[in-house]
């Protein structure tokens, strides 16, 4: 699954900002500590925003799950 | 003197569903009397009563789908939902709100601990999810709780991706907390229920397909009910179940009949709209 993977900056920008009515950025880590977002919301970002990104494959955290 | 005489009828609409019906944008006769006639139904088998939060997820986008039919204010204090991360939103037969395993999640606002009486002995939560029999994730489709120790935990998987697993957790998942079971299509009604220390239930389509008596231990968390994934309360790993949902909701604790007639109540709106 593919993911834009995103600065912290920007990460901290886009946290709780609406990209379509009462739907919100939701940046979260990967398992390697990359900021990233999906592509579903990448899409609402502006073209110089989505040119800044690099797009990679997720890697979520590990956990052992109750 | 000439009388007149109208043709047609009026309908009278439940003030409730007038209000939800309004906030939610819904303009369509047949769908509003389809509302006009789920509110007085869940009046009528006092199931009303006993719901904090609903959300009806077919309404086409996160605007339209995010009213309390309790309470359809904007406004935190009603539980409107806030969607947070990748959502999909879609109307018709398979209408529903869809979520992504990667940061999908809705935020209720409802703080568990002080917003209802007594959760850890009177609480239900469930939703109906449609159109996928294997969801994604390894988490909860709803739930507040400690992730790391199981102790507490409050919430349904209906079923993991890779377990198969189909969980109702009401209290210490390692001490009597827990009831769970493989389940083989994840579509359908399911609703948590617990009524008291030790009668809890959880039900798929209206019956009971998992039954604890079982008294267990958990402190309620001072947090709020996460919906498509589990709040860690501490902060940890959110860990979601991703599917596509067309009903939400939440509240005191329901008995079979009510679950069940909640459930024919859910089913026979949702087709309508």
């Amino acid at each position: 699954m593919i993911v834009a993977k995103i600065t912290q900056e920007q990460a901290d920008k886009l946290k709780g900002v609406q990209f379509v009515p009462d739907n919100y950025f939701n940046p979260i880590e990967d398992v390697n500590g990359n900021w990233i977002i999906s592509l579903q919301e990448l899409v609402h970002c502006s073209v110089e925003f989505a040119n800044s990104v690099e797009l990679i494959e997720y890697e979520p955290i590990v956990v052992n799950f109750i | 003197m000439r009388k007149f005489v109208f043709g047609g009828s009026f309908t009278s609409f439940d003030p409730d569903a007038l209000a939800y019906i309004t906030a939610a944008g819904i303009t369509d006769i047949t769908k509003k009397t389809a509302v006009n006639t789920a509110f007085l139904d869940l009046k009528s088998f006092g199931i009303w009563s006993k719901i904090k939060g609903a959300y009806i997820l077919k309404n086409g986008s996160a605007a339209n789908s995010k009213f309390n039919i309790k309470n359809p204010l904007d406004t935190d204090a009603a539980f409107r939902l806030s969607f947070l991360g990748a959502w999909g939103f879609y109307t018709g037969t398979d209408g529903g709100a869809e979520s992504g395993v990667i940061n999908s999640h809705c935020e209720t606002f409802f703080n568990v601990s002080s917003q209802i009486e007594d959760w850890h002995n009177d609480h239900h939560m469930g939703f109906k999810a449609i159109l996928y029999t294997d969801p994604e994730g390894e988490g909860w489709n709803v739930g507040i709780g400690n992730t790391a120790t199981g102790d507490p935990l409050y919430g349904i998987a209906n079923k993991r991706f890779t377990s198969d697993a189909r969980i109702y957790d009401f209290g210490n998942s390692s001490n009597n907390g827990r009831i769970t079971d493989t389940e083989t299509d994840a579509r359908g009604v399911y609703i948590g229920s617990t009524t008291a220390s030790n009668n809890h239930k959880l039900y798929k389509d209206g019956a009971s397909v998992l039954t604890s008596t079982n008294t267990s231990s958990g402190t309620v968390p001072n947090g709020t009910l996460w919906f498509a994934a589990m709040n860690p309360t501490p902060a940890g790993a959110v860990l979601r179940l991703a599917t596509r949902y067309s009903f939400f909701t939440f509240g005191y604790g329901l008995t079979p009949t009510e679950a069940a007639n909640y459930t024919t109540i859910i089913n026979t709106l949702l087709a309508a709209l």
